[in-house]
């Protein structure tokens, strides 16, 4: 079998994002040093998929969220949204490209102007972009807009502070998707929620989902909810993605050892005679990015590393297909070492 | 290599410990009965805590939890004496140790706060000062309390952040915390907290500013010292499977009222009041992939807009006229739920 030497799910169609061999690196300090935000990343989104991007702060997956909708110019490698560089388009191109890739913020309320009123802030895309007919038309289709995510049409000339924060995020969402983008990002978008407000916003996603036949790109720490809603899943760690595959087998088949302590970390809501008997708790913390650790980057936190864990950089390398994996041990069900 | 994976896999039943039952005769280390809490609203006073009432037997773990607006976080507060005078007033009582704490002069508070009830809150950052090391704030806490010599609490300070497991437990005691990692500073107000060895340690969201990898690391910790030393803790939650993981008893406060209590396992399978129920539902599992969360609908309402019949009612699917009467909390078997027609209704929990 020939397999993908890309992550992937398929290669049937052209993908909607194709990224590869990404890096941003960010200056600090007045000594030269530079934070490896995003080391060296690849993959490909398929058109109508959801992929979960996960891992702890400082891993890097906000700062590809970024670049993602083409906020953040790599500092090497390429990004191609449905086949265009956007960086290498004009600025009138790309804004043109910009209007199919939207994000959301996880700070509903930073996220909206507070000296607008509802109406004007979701109208304001349309405005941008230089669509929707005349000011009264772009009204009508604003309020269409925040009829289908719940917001009433009496809270239009409202403005943000005399809203919640589900609320704000509704809004923010509306104003996503007026431009009837093809992918969405949404970059901790519900983490500022209580969970009974997250569960509504959830299940908004997966029906706006259907219905604008969007590609979404999930950026969150919490398991559950990239468990929830992807149908694939990356797996960061300090800058690169150390695991990829579909989220069915990232949760009962994950090879990275990170990714077990990962899983294993998140604890259940289950009573204690059904929640798993063994935890791994990995020591220490997530290292710097200004100098990750040789080889691995791990290595330091694994429960597993061997010798040569600090002398090579382990390959992202196919495990069976639309699995990838950058380990020198990857984990096999039975959790033995291969 | 199996093996050393296994080393570090911790065995669950450390952490799941059993209940602990209160002996017949033995008194809660603290009671709370019919606390009410009253902000003031203009010229007015806004209820904000309705009747809260429930009991921390030595050495057990209890868990409050709801969404952001119920009370949990207040309530915590008002056992420590920590709201701001003028601002607001209590009525009720708070029995620790035998005595009602509730109202005592600040002079006596302070003889108790930090002492027998110690706090961790969830931000340490903002928790901690800023302009002095965190070994002299481990020492601050000794001093005033035990009264012990500059060295002698450096000592313990240092003795505290060995507990606590901080590597390099001198350079450390000497460094501010803005040099320290979030998890690193959860862990100094830990040992600042448990410095004097309290009775009871109440833990207000501890681990939500941190990394899911870090906040495993936190709760065994704050598991492991409470176990030994047989201190009572609060643990006050959103996240229900933290709460599932280290508490024996739950309590769930909805719009400044206890809405449910009971032993942790029976509340997650089988719910007795329809706020818990929905709470439960509505969290995304790993398990369940693309299925459709089940959710409330609605919000908290304000304390000034509070129904005068149940506070869940108009969230409710499950209300009656009944419900528009206010509610009892209402006791069945070792559990107490507030909800007129809990006998009828048979409710969703985590497996269903």
């Amino acid at each position: 079998m020939v397999q993908d030497t890309v992550p992937r799910q398929s290669a049937s169609r052209e993908p909607i994002i194709a990224v590869r061999d990404l890096k941003v690196h960010f200056k600090v300090g007045t000594r030269g040093d530079t934070v490896k935000a995003v080391d060296g990343v690849s993959f490909d989104i398929k058109t109508g998929e959801t992929i979960g991007i996960i891992g702890e702060s400082g891993s890097g997956k906000s700062t590809l969220a970024r670049v993602l909708v083409a906020l953040l110019k790599p500092t090497s490698g390429t990004i191609r949204q449905n086949g265009a560089n956007p960086f290498e388009l004009s600025a009138e191109q790309r804004r043109r490209l910009h209007r199919d890739f939207q994000i959301i913020f996880q700070d509903p309320h930073a996220a909206l102007n507070p000296r607008a009123r509802i109406i004007d802030s979701v109208r304001e895309p349309l405005e941008i972009a230089g669509v929707g007919g005349t000011k009264a038309e772009r009204t009508e289709i604003a309020l269409t807009i925040l009829r289908r995510v719940g917001i009433n049409a009496e809270l239009a000339n409202r403005y943000p502070h005399e809203l919640s924060g589900g609320q704000k995020q509704r809004i923010n969402i509306a104003r996503a998707l007026i431009l009837k983008p093809k992918l969405l990002v949404a970059d901790e978008a519900t983490a500022a929620l209580d969970v009974s407000i997250q569960a509504d916003i959830l299940n908004l996603y997966m029906d706006l989902k259907e219905e604008f036949n969007l590609t979404f790109v999930c950026i969150t720490h919490d398991l559950g909810v990239a468990m929830h809603v992807s149908d694939v899943i990356a797996v960061m760690y300090l800058g690169v993605i150390v695991e990829y595959a579909a989220s069915g087998i990232i949760h009962r088949n994950g090879a990275h050892p990170y990714t077990r302590a990962l899983l294993s970390a998140e604890p259940a809501v289950l009573p204690k005679r059904l929640q798993s008997g063994q935890r791994i708790i990995l020591q220490g913390e997530i290292p710097s990015p200004v100098a990750p650790p040789s080889g691995c980057r791990f290595r330091t936190r694994c429960p597993i590393a061997q010798a040569v864990c600090a002398e090579k950089v382990p390959e992202f390398r196919p495990l069976a297909e639309g699995h990838f994996v950058a380990c020198h041990f990857p984990l096999t069900q039975q959790g033995m070492p291969s | 290599m199996l093996e050393r994976l296994e080393v570090l896999a911790v065995d669950a039943s450390v952490t799941n410990r059993a209940s602990s039952v209160l002996a017949a005769g033995e008194e809660p280390l603290l009671s709370v009965k019919d606390l009410e809490v009253f902000f003031r609203h203009g010229r007015d006073w806004l209820r904000v805590i309705d009747g809260v009432s429930f009991d921390v037997a030595p050495s057990e773990t209890i868990g409050i939890v709801g969404e952001s607006g119920s009370g949990k976080t207040v309530t915590g507060l008002t056992i420590l004496g920590l709201l701001p005078q003028g601002l607001a007033r209590t009525t009720g009582e708070i029995r620790f140790q035998g005595e009602d704490i509730n109202g005592l002069p600040e002079s006596d508070m302070r003889l108790i706060r930090g002492r027998r009830i110690s706090m961790i809150f969830q931000e340490p950052m903002t928790a901690l000062d800023p302009v002095f090391t965190v070994g002299e704030q481990i020492a601050e806490t000794l001093r005033t309390h035990t009264g012990c010599s500059p060295k002698e609490a450096r000592d313990r300070a240092i003795e505290a952040l060995i507990q606590v497991g901080i590597s390099l437990p001198k350079q450390r005691a000497d460094e501010y915390p803005h040099q320290l990692s979030g998890g690193m500073r959860q862990r100094v107000m830990i040992a600042i907290a448990l410095a004097c060895e309290p009775s009871l340690l109440i833990a207000d969201e501890p681990t939500t500013a941190l990394d899911v990898t870090i906040q495993a690391q936190i709760i065994e910790l704050l598991l492991e010292l409470v176990q030994a030393r047989g201190t009572s803790l609060i643990f006050i939650s959103h996240n229900l499977g933290v709460v599932a993981q280290c508490c024996t008893r739950m309590v769930t406060m909805y719009a400044g009222q206890v809405v449910e209590s009971g032993e942790v396992d029976e509340v997650l399978e089988h719910p007795l009041h329809p706020y818990t129920s929905g709470l439960l539902r509505s969290m995304p599992s790993l398990a369940r992939h693309g299925a459709r969360l089940a959710s409330i609908g609605g919000r908290v309402p304000p304390p000034d807009e509070m129904p005068t019949g149940c506070h869940f009612q108009p969230r409710c699917a499950h209300a009656l006229p009944a419900c528009g009467e206010p509610q009892a909390l209402l006791r069945s078997g070792t559990r107490d739920v507030r909800c007129v027609r809990f006998p009828e209704l048979k409710l969703p929990g985590v497996l269903a």
